[in-house]
């Protein structure tokens, strides 16, 4: 009976983390793979199905060169904000035939980040109207092409017609200080709509 | 979030190979979306595995944190504010 008494370690019992999340939302090629990629801590992964053969000809894909694939499934990344919390990414695509996924994806969610490419804004309208509709609070980033911003954030603001209070903010999704403060400004955000008036 | 549990309890059916899997990735808890991500299958079908595992006890399941609009948890804004800030 040797060693039997050497009892097997006990499973180290660790309760799974709390676990809350943010979706990052917008039109094809806006930059949503980037930004969950640039802050989370694992390589950003992916549940990926092809584009059926309904989106081909919808998918308006003028402008975005650089981009040969696109996803409709989920992007997903993860920062361990504390032992004992777990934050997490999703990204989907906005489109409206796509808010199947987001009723699923949104519940539960602390907030969301719609990302903007200037040079095609009304790709995210969908996205903006999908969370303004079920009272989902949002902050808006607008990914700068090559990290460059040509118009001011009030032209922006204006041309989106967004609900007063609504901050929009300029960034560069590859980096990750820059996304990190989008998400940072959605927390303040919705500290500053929790917290009680006064 | 969903781990595996350990030891197998001792009536338990052979698994799968994708039952397997998951047990294997689950020794530290991982979120549903991570499963189906590293093993590169649709959520959909890792959830219906997911059930197999959870039915036969071989996992356990926290749910998400319960988010509110009307009560929203200042406390775990602040937290997730906090550790973003350290990033």
């Amino acid at each position: 009976m040797a060693g039997s008494d050497i009892t097997a370690p006990a499973p180290t019992e660790r309760p799974a983390p709390d676990t809350v999340k943010i979706l990052i939302a917008g039109g094809f090629g806006v930059g949503k793979t980037t930004m969950v990629g640039s802050v989370s801590e694992i390589a950003p992964l992916r549940t990926e199905e092809p584009l059926t053969m309904a989106g081909l000809g919808v998918d308006d894909l003028a402008g975005i060169e650089e981009k040969c694939a696109t996803t409709v499934a989920l992007d997903f990344g993860r920062i361990t904000v504390s032992d004992d919390l777990v934050l997490y990414l999703f990204g989907t695509p906005g489109q409206q035939r796509f808010w199947f996924m987001w009723n699923d994806l949104s519940l539960g969610a602390l907030g969301a980040v719609v990302l903007i490419d200037v040079r095609r804004p009304e790709s995210s309208f969908a996205a903006i109207d999908f969370f303004e509709r079920r009272g989902i609070p949002f902050v808006i980033a607008v990914n700068g092409f090559h990290g460059e911003h040509p118009y001011p954030v009030e032209d922006i603001r204006e041309s989106l017609t967004l609900p007063e209070g609504v901050p929009v903010l300029l960034c560069d999704a590859r980096d990750r200080t820059s996304s990190r403060d989008v998400l940072i400004a959605l927390l303040d955000r919705l500290i500053a709509t929790a917290a009680p008036a006064g | 979030m969903v781990t595996t549990v350990e030891p197998q309890p001792v009536e338990a059916a052979r698994p799968q190979p994708e039952h397997t899997r998951i047990l294997r990735l689950c020794a530290e808890p991982l979120a549903v979306a991570e499963i189906a991500a590293r093993l590169d299958l649709p959520v959909s079908v890792v959830v219906i595995m997911l059930c197999d595992l959870l039915e036969a006890g071989r996992i356990t399941v926290r749910p998400p944190h319960h988010v509110t609009r009307t009560t929203p948890d200042l406390d775990l804004l602040q937290k997730v504010r906090d550790g973003l800030g350290r990033l």
